[in-house]
């Protein structure tokens, strides 16, 4: 039997090994891609190591093919949408969970949005768009990022504030607190493990999103997901090293988030089954 | 310190009629108990006065002022919730000061009042806690405390106690009766354990389906049930109701039915006359008050109230004895003090002492007397 389960606990082990490799692979691909000379990261066969390091490809990336700008304009959209889908969305989940809003269906159908393939509406968009002269705006982004966040805010929220028991906001009616007292000091602190997750979702949804900016932008905004593919040396050659670059940068602020909220997001995405 | 009144309050909830057409009164410093089955509309009738319910119709007065239109942080009530409703997301020190902090009283006053109020509840040790770290028991307690914290004019409490074992219970019974009386605060109590009501409250108002039933002290709803219900309801165990017919026979009134032939007296008969509606009747006594008499031990002369029956089974308690008796279709209860042996099915005599009878309508369900 001991022989066995080493063998077993052996087994599980390699599997994880090589999933983690499996995974893991690409984004080591992308660290030293990022800082391998411009050389280098054209050699065949490849390298899986720099022969020496150098930061030429974030100056590249940054500065002369104008990423700083993308990230800038990146951050002000997933900011945006993160603030509208939070701010409109939240009371929506409070105002279902807790008052029966819209009856029964209501959040079923606001989250049947969220079935749509964002392909589907973009035309629309786009016409609407340019008839309104809001093409090529952030607002516009913020808007249409938000129309697919909130129903994932709404989803989300109104389970947590369904698990909040109403006697506890009775309580506090009873106590004196006024309704802005009970959602600051009750409902929201209970919440908190759901706010965090859907946050942190409503940020990196908005952050990675390429359909919407590649076709509702124009020449002003570059979001960093549009301007990727066209990171170019000369015309043809993709400039690999800039945009490994730029991946990082991108993806760095969003893993420490992640990994710093750790803890909320599992408790979040698990509330109600571990819940007492 | 308030008195409350309700005045004809009236709660629908669509087509559901909670409370119908309530007129009740608390007076100052009194333990009322509200006492009724699960949706009898008591909590509602508490979460209205609460504030946490609007009335229908009818109107709610503290000290004589009408107070529909306030909302429950205006009415200074404080209430204790049947789940406890403590915020689990605050320690306990917390939880008793959420109040006094709404109210913006001072930190040392805020400090001085949790402690005290802590220490009266013997809480201290747990201040520092989470009340997911504490008992049934003491998170009850801390509800109590965040209560009694305000000194607000009014208590309402829905069901504080029935989460509790029967141990701890029966201690709080106590403690807080004394507490209340200790305070004299006005409160308002829930319940359905009708021994809660009868050893708590100064007055009982007894509710069924929406419509109060009777309002009075424990001993005047043990004494004087108005109903049926009441007469069911309250007393453990519950008081016997034998079906029977008024009959007339040559100028004197006998209840009879199957085996049983019982003469009434001439002011019972009077009463009959006058209050019954038909002439079916129910015969009602209390398990304490029915005696039980062996085949040859009494006289069956008709001078007292006589039922024969076979024993059914007997039940030692401890210090008592439950029979439980079948007159007829009817299983009769009686609890005896005497220590008795009887076989399965053998034939007894139960008697109903005059004075401990009571006498109900079986249409009307209302009691004769």
């Amino acid at each position: 039997m001991l022989t066995r389960g080493r063998f077993t606990t052996l087994l599980a082990y390699a599997w994880v090994i090589l999933i983690l490799i499996w995974t893991i692979f690409p984004l080591y691909w992308l660290v030293i891609t990022a800082f391998k000379p411009l050389d280098e990261f054209m050699t065949y066969p490849p390298t899986f190591w720099p022969s020496h390091w150098t930061l030429d490809n974030f100056v590249e990336g940054l500065v002369r093919q104008q990423g700083a700008k993308a990230i800038r304009d990146s951050l002000v959209i997933a900011m945006g949408t993160f603030i509208v889908s939070m701010g409109l969305g939240m009371p929506a989940a409070y105002s279902i969970a807790r008052y029966k809003t819209g009856g029964m269906d209501l959040a079923f159908t606001v989250l049947s949005i969220r079935f749509m393939p964002p392909i589907v509406p973009v035309v629309a968009f786009f016409l609407i768009a340019t008839k309104l002269g809001i093409f090529d705006t952030y607002g516009l982004l913020i808007l249409v990022n938000s129309m697919v966040n909130i129903p994932f805010v709404i989803w989300i929220m109104k389970s947590f504030f369904e698990e909040i028991p109403y006697s506890i906001e009775e309580a506090a009616q009873v106590d004196g607190a006024s309704w802005l007292r009970i959602v600051k000091d009750h409902v929201l602190p209970l919440a908190a493990p759901g706010l965090v997750a859907v946050s942190l979702f409503c940020f990196i949804f908005a952050w990675n999103e390429l359909l919407f900016a590649t076709i509702l932008t124009g020449r002003h905004i570059q979001p960093f997901t549009k301007i990727v593919p066209g990171i170019n040396i000369g015309h043809v050659e993709p400039h690999w090293g800039a945009i490994a670059a730029l991946g990082l940068l991108v993806i760095m602020p969003i893993v420490l988030l992640a990994f710093y909220m750790q803890k909320y997001i599992v408790r979040g995405l698990s509330y109600g089954a571990l819940r007492e | 310190m308030a008195s409350i009144r309700w005045e004809h309050i009236t709660k629908d909830f669509g087509t559901v009629v909670a409370v119908k057409d309530l007129n009740l009164e608390c007076k100052d410093g009194e333990f009322l108990c509200l006492l009724g089955p699960s949706g009898c509309g008591k909590t509602t009738t508490l979460r209205m006065t609460a504030g946490l319910e609007k009335p229908t119709s009818g109107t709610i007065y503290f000290d004589e002022k009408p107070i529909n239109h306030l909302s429950p942080r205006e009415r200074n009530i404080a209430m204790v919730f049947e789940n406890y409703a403590l915020y689990p997301h605050m320690k306990v020190y917390d939880n008793i000061a959420y109040p006094l902090r709404l109210a913006k009283v001072s930190k040392d006053e805020i400090d001085r009042k949790v402690r005290r109020v802590a220490s009266l509840l013997e809480i201290d040790e747990l201040l520092d806690r989470f009340p997911r770290q504490i008992s049934g028991g003491q998170k009850q307690r801390v509800g109590i405390a965040r209560a009694l914290v305000r000194e607000p004019a009014a208590f309402v409490m829905d069901e504080p106690l029935s989460h509790l074992d029967a141990n701890l219970r029966a201690y709080m019974r106590a403690e807080l009766k004394r507490l209340q009386k200790d305070l004299g605060i006005t409160t308002v109590f829930v319940t359905h354990d009708q021994l809660e009501a009868m050893t708590m409250a100064d007055r009982v108002a007894v509710m069924n389906l929406g419509v109060l039933q009777q309002y009075g002290t424990p001993l005047e709803l043990y004494g004087q049930p108005a109903n049926v219900f009441v007469a069911k309801f309250i007393g453990e165990p519950p008081m016997n109701l034998i079906p029977c017919e008024a009959q007339e026979i040559d100028g004197t009134m006998h209840l009879v039915r199957e085996g049983m032939d019982v003469i009434l007296s001439d002011a019972w008969r009077q009463k009959v006359i006058l209050q019954a509606t038909s002439n079916q009747l129910l015969l009602g006594a209390r398990p304490q008050h029915m005696l039980i008499h062996r085949e040859g031990e009494v006289q069956l002369n008709g001078s007292r109230n006589i039922l024969p029956g076979v024993v059914y089974i007997t039940e030692p308690l401890g210090t008592e004895w439950l029979v439980r008796v079948r007159v007829g279709q009817e299983l009769v209860h009686i609890l005896s003090r005497e220590a008795h042996s009887f076989e399965l099915d053998e034939r007894v005599y139960l008697e109903v002492p005059a004075e401990r009878m009571f006498l109900f309508d079986a249409k009307t369900e209302k009691r004769i007397g």
